[in-house]
Parts: C-alpha cells; structure tokens; sequence
C-alpha cells in the first residue's frame, strides 16, 4: 500500500497540515508552528512532546513508559515524535512541560 | 584515599540493539561484555578498567545506576561507616555484580539516584598499552570518544543532594549556580582536577540530565558534530560552548532520548580554589556562552 499524506488538525485553533509520508506527528507540527511543540530529545525518552490524539489513528515507537505509562497511553496519550498518522487526525495539545523544582 | 572518579554509569535503553550500535559506531566506545541478563558492557579507548558504560534493556529511558570508583577496599570501610553514621541505609553486592566488578555498595542519594562504589575492577587496558603508547590508536569508530567524563543529575532539592555528596562523599565544589537570593539552581562537583565528575540541578528526582564523554579540543568537537549530524542523532544545541566550567560541548541524544554530551576544555580546579559563583540572571551566559540565552529544553527535557 503507497504511504498516504494524513490532516493533522489542531484542536485549539483549527488549523491543519499536512503530514508528508512516514513523517512524525512532532515533524508535521514543528513545521506548521515550532511553538506547537516542544522540542526535546525526539527519540521518546522524555515526554516533553506527549499530547493527546483525539480522532484518527497513529503508529506509534518504542517510547518510554516512565513518561508515557499504559495508562496514559489507553487514554489516547501518544509522544509526538514515536507517532506516525494512519489516517487524518485531530490532536489536543497538552499544557507546556515547565521544571517545578528551580527555585 | 577516597573516590577517585566516576568510574561508570548504567543506561536504561528502549532498544538495547540500537543503543548498542549507536554507542560503539557514534560515540565510538567498545563493547566489551555481555551478561546473562542481557546488559552489555562497554569503555572507551584510554579507559583501562573494564567498562565505564553499560547498557542494560528497558520499557523506560534513564539512568540505572552511577558508579564510583574508591582507591581501595578500605575506602569501602570508611563510606559504609561514614554513610551508615549519616543514616543513610547501605548495602553491600558481592563481587560480580557486573562483570570484572568487586564488591560494591549500594545506596540511594537525596536526590533519588542509585550509587555504587566499588574499589576494584578487572583491568583490560587501554587501546594504545601502558608501554612506550602512540597518542592514539588507528581504527577508531565515528566520535572516538576516549573516556567517559562527567553527569548532571536532577534532584529536586539541589542544595540537599550538593551536601550529600560534598559532607558525606567528599566532593569539592568549583562552581554554582544561585539564585537572587542565593538559592541553589545547579553545583558542580569534582573529586578528579577536571571541573566537574558529578553536577546537580534542580529537577525532577531520580532523573539524569546528561552524561559526557570527554574530547581533546574545539576540533574534535567539531568532527563529533560532524559524526553526529551524519547520522542523523538528534542535536539538541551546540557545538557551543558553557560559560560556567568554560567547556566546549554538544549536547544530543542516545536513541531513547538520553542526553549525551561531548565536553572538552574546562580547566584545573583544586580543592583549596575559591569556588565561581554564577548569578541567575546571567544563567544564559553561563549555560550557553555564544547563544547567551537557555534553550527551552535544558531546564525542562531529562530522562
Ligand atoms: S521529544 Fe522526547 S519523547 Fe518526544
Ligand atoms: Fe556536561
């Protein structure tokens, strides 16, 4: 089956784009708006980019279940950078990750 | 007498075969075992001892363990005694926890990392031998990275974790990072003369920031950002260079997302040096002296 280009639709705001073939949720964001996202390690490991997929299908990576545990993940929680479009998808953006402990 | 360096560290990877590749092709250490439990024991090629990292299979990112290495077996006496006195709970692993390992003991830091300190382990020695060596040997894989040099740890209460370390484990400090009011955001520890072995920040517990691996010069750092971006690791910024501990470095990502640095420079600190204070609001310059402003993702992206 030819890779297809998939909608990514912005929840927030509208606004929508287009997922080249095999392109990861964080890449599509980061191109239509670098301040969608977080940028952080983009190998799963951190979670900075998790958001929520609230219609569609993704595939999803190897990601790291300290950040990212079955729970949350069974709720549609998905790390942007191990998650592939299947199909269009409508994601809900997740508050901006911030470091509590600085004083 | 005491902790001569941090002798390792053990990386929690999502896929232990692509951390495996990456580690020896990228960074260019050696594997130089493999247990029953599938962790796999790597170091670098000025490194005698038998590993400095290993690479243990997981569902999560992280870090597993730091390792000290103390001079002798009585060092181990003195730490369970002094640590056991602070009310810290020790264990002790038998010889063979890892592989080329003597005993060891085990304990927790404030900050919600595990520390092994052990005085002995097999030797393997060192790409170019102990006798009459050549700078450096032929053959080395993409970075070439020799050793392995320091690690930042997360704690959330960072001046707790700072005290740990220099009131119980002896460490010195040679430069930190304040608040207005003087509280502390980051310390940078060292038992070695290099700037710093073990550093601290305030984040979430039991995470690491980074760990480095040490280069020669600007112009090994350059050829790693080469090797990096020719492999397509995620660079997270650099090459830069810090104001605080003066190093040149990259910052970028293992294939699960932990932080790995490249780290050359610094220069020689003692323990009788007057340690460098850094104010907050020059937290740009002293983190990231070219771009003199933080990226979103050093206070906030850790594993
Ligand atoms: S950016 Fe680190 S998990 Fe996606
Ligand atoms: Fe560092």
């Amino acid at each position: 089956m030819p890779m297809s280009t998939w909608k990514v639709h912005v929840q927030a705001d509208g606004r929508e784009v287009d997922a080249r073939p095999g392109e990861t949720l964080f890449d599509a964001l980061r191109r239509l708006d670098t301040s969608l996202i977080m940028r952080g390690c983009r190998n799963g490991g951190c979670g900075v980019c998790k958001l929520r997929i609230a219609a569609g299908q993704v595939e999803t990576g190897p990601s790291s279940e300290a950040v990212l545990p079955p729970a949350e993940r069974a709720q549609g929680m998905v790390l942007a950078c191990k998650a592939t479009p299947r199909s269009d998808v409508a994601v809900e953006l997740l508050p901006r990750p911030v470091n509590p402990f600085l004083p | 007498m005491g902790i001569m360096r941090l002798g390792g560290v053990k990386i929690r990877c999502l896929d232990l075969q692509a951390s495996v590749d990456y580690y020896t092709k990228v960074i260019g250490f050696e594997v130089t075992g493999q247990d029953k439990d599938g962790n796999v024991y790597l170091k670098g090629w000025d490194e005698f001892d038998h590993h400095s990292l290993t690479l243990t299979p997981s569902n999560r990112a992280g870090l597993e363990h730091i390792s000290l290495k103390v001079q002798s077996p009585d060092d181990l006496v003195f730490y369970r005694n002094k640590l056991e006195g602070a009310g810290v709970k020790v264990e002790t692993l038998p010889a063979g926890s890892e592989m080329g390992m003597g005993e060891a003991l085990w304990f927790e830091d404030p900050g919600g990392h595990w520390v092994k300190m052990y005085a002995e382990m097999e030797q393997v020695g060192t790409k170019v031998g102990a006798l009459n060596p050549d700078p450096w040997p032929p053959g080395l894989q993409g970075i070439g990275a020799p050793r392995l040099d320091h690690i930042l740890l997360a704690a959330e209460d960072a001046q707790k974790s700072t005290d740990f370390y220099m009131h119980l484990l002896d460490f010195w400090m040679s430069e930190r990072l304040v608040t207005k009011n003087g509280d502390l955001i980051a310390a940078w520890l060292f038992r070695t003369n290099t700037v710093h072995d073990i550093a601290i920040i305030a984040g979430p517990q039991g995470k690491m920031h980074h760990f480095s691996f040490l280069l020669d010069d600007w112009n090994e750092i350059r050829k790693a950002a080469d090797v990096i971006a020719m492999n397509d690791v995620k660079i997270d910024i650099g090459p830069t260079r810090h104001g605080i501990s003066r190093g040149l470095t990259i910052y970028f990502f293992d294939p699960s997302g932990n932080r790995n640095e490249t780290f050359a420079g610094g220069y020689m600190p003692f323990p009788d040096s007057p340690v460098i204070t850094w104010t907050e609001d020059e937290i740009g310059r002293g983190i990231f002296f070219f771009q003199r402003e933080l990226n979103e993702a050093f206070t906030t992206v850790f594993t």
